[in-house]
């Protein structure tokens, strides 16, 4: 299954880490799908990352991200971060176990709602 | 629905619409009696508010009178009926407020009961009016004679005190409780006391997890991030910081706006009125100082709106009472109970 994204060249929108399995890949396409919705543009990026706190790498995808906006699908849990805020303190964080594609797809576009500063949609 | 005043009774159709009822009301004034037609919401209103003290006091129910209305023009939100996409049209209604009279004083009864559960001696001091008279000449810089507007949550008192010590008063319906209800019915929040958080409090935009827009347009931060279902809304800023998020996509702008236009239409209106009754002529430029009193006179923006109307229009200085020097304008009644008691000669 391949994951196509849509930015422009050169042009690092939201970052999502996902770790290679098939599993975080489908609730990362929801979680793109979630974005275009709601029209931002992303980054995929599934290797070259070593961190097991998910929290973490959020953050440092948000940190790579030109809008300052993370996501990390790894095997415990999907989290979104802002790259201000403090490591523990994700915006929001969905557990593996609660986890679904729908919640996925709410999360990707809450992220987009948090750059355009709208109200969230409730997951 | 029918306005009676001393001589004769007039029918105003309530589709004429809030300045007509107005102008009926003050043309039969004094007001004797009020009534609807029974099985339309206003006569179930009236008669609901006459049955209510009706209970209270054990009087008749003929006996009870409509001595004074008040009626406001706004615009609700109404479900279109067999609408598919849940649609909404504007439609104009009337606000009514209501004060009901009994010759019955209530207050005997409570004082008999007061006494013998306290065991405490209990005794009326004194009209409620002479007190906050009373009380407001403590504001620093007050002096005879005066002119005091007492703003509660069901009425407007307005009682003038003139250099030889008389006094004259009058008692009008409507204020604090209407305005939560036409915010509530105006921005269909379905939701009493989340109107009265935003009638008193003032609201912000979230804007970011750091920082939010105040209604001035000045930016507030925060060294700890906000809640994250915060983000993006118009919330209402209590007193210990705490954030109450609207639960309907309102803009800030027309929040502000809706509750401004409420206040203005329910205050001005209702301060003209009372004022007008207490002065010789109906002349407002007699009248030298105004104090605010009681809970209303606390808002955020009421104190500017009376006060910016009355200065440009009349040229009368308003101010917030600021009872004994230090104390806000609800204490004014039981500061003059106490100066009364305790100098029960001298006459005001």
């Amino acid at each position: 299954m391949s994951i196509v994204s849509y930015e422009p060249p050169g042009f690092v929108g939201v970052v999502i880490y996902v770790e290679k399995r098939s599993e975080n890949m489908m609730q990362a396409r929801e979680v793109i799908y979630g974005l275009e919705e709601e029209g931002l543009p992303h980054t995929i990026i599934s290797d070259g990352f070593h961190d097991d706190n998910t929290n973490g790498l959020a953050q440092q995808a948000a940190n790579k991200s030109v809008f300052d906006v993370g996501i990390c699908c790894s095997d415990n849990a999907i989290v979104l971060h802002q790259g201000n805020l403090p490591k523990e303190n994700p915006v929001i964080q969905i557990s593996k176990n609660q986890a679904n594609l729908n919640k996925a797809r709410l999360l990707g576009i809450n992220a987009a709602r948090l750059i355009k500063r709208m109200p969230f949609e409730e997951i | 629905m029918f306005i009676s005043g001393h001589k004769y009774t007039h029918e105003v159709d309530l589709v004429s619409g809030a300045e007509t009822i107005m102008s009926t009301v003050e043309k039969v004034e004094p007001l004797e009696d009020a009534y609807g037609e029974s099985g339309t919401s206003v006569g179930g209103m009236l008669s609901k508010i006459k049955k209510t003290l009706g209970d209270i006091n054990d009087q008749p129910l003929e006996s009870i009178k409509v001595r004074d209305l008040f009626a406001v023009g706004t615009i609700v939100p109404q479900k279109v009926k067999g609408g598919i996409a849940g649609e909404y049209s504007r439609n104009q209604v009337v606000g009514l407020a209501a004060m009901v009279w009994t010759d019955k004083s209530l207050m005997q009864d409570l004082v008999t009961k007061l006494r013998a559960e306290s065991k405490i001696p209990v005794n009326i001091g004194g009209t409620e009016v002479r007190m906050a008279l009373l009380g407001a000449l403590t504001t620093p810089g007050v002096e005879k004679p005066l002119v005091i507007l007492d703003m509660g949550a069901g009425s407007i008192d307005a009682a003038s005190l003139d250099s030889k010590g008389n006094v004259k008063f009058v008692h009008l319906a409507g204020a604090g409780d209407m305005l939560t209800m036409l915010i509530d019915s105006e921005l269909d929040l379905k939701d009493i006391s989340l109107a009265e958080d935003i009638k008193i409090f003032p609201a912000a935009k979230v804007e970011s997890l750091f920082h939010i827009k105040l209604e001035d347009g000045s930016l507030k931060f925060f060294k700890n991030p906000l809640n994250g279902n915060l983000l993006g809304r118009v919330v209402i800023l209590k007193e210990d910081q705490e954030m109450i998020p609207l639960p309907k996509d309102i803009p800030l702008e027309k929040l502000i706006s809706i509750r401004k236009d409420m206040k203005k239409k329910i205050f001005i209106n209702n301060v003209v009125r009372a004022l007008k009754r207490i002065t010789p002529n109906q002349n407002l430029r007699l009248i030298h100082e105004i104090v605010l009193l009681r809970g209303s006179a606390l808002d955020l923006e009421i104190p500017g709106i009376i006060s910016e109307f009355l200065l440009i229009n009349y040229g009368v200085i308003t101010g917030r009472g600021n009872i004994r020097g230090k104390l806000d304008p609800r204490n004014a009644v039981a500061t003059g109970l106490i100066l009364s008691f305790c100098q029960k000669d001298e006459e005001i």
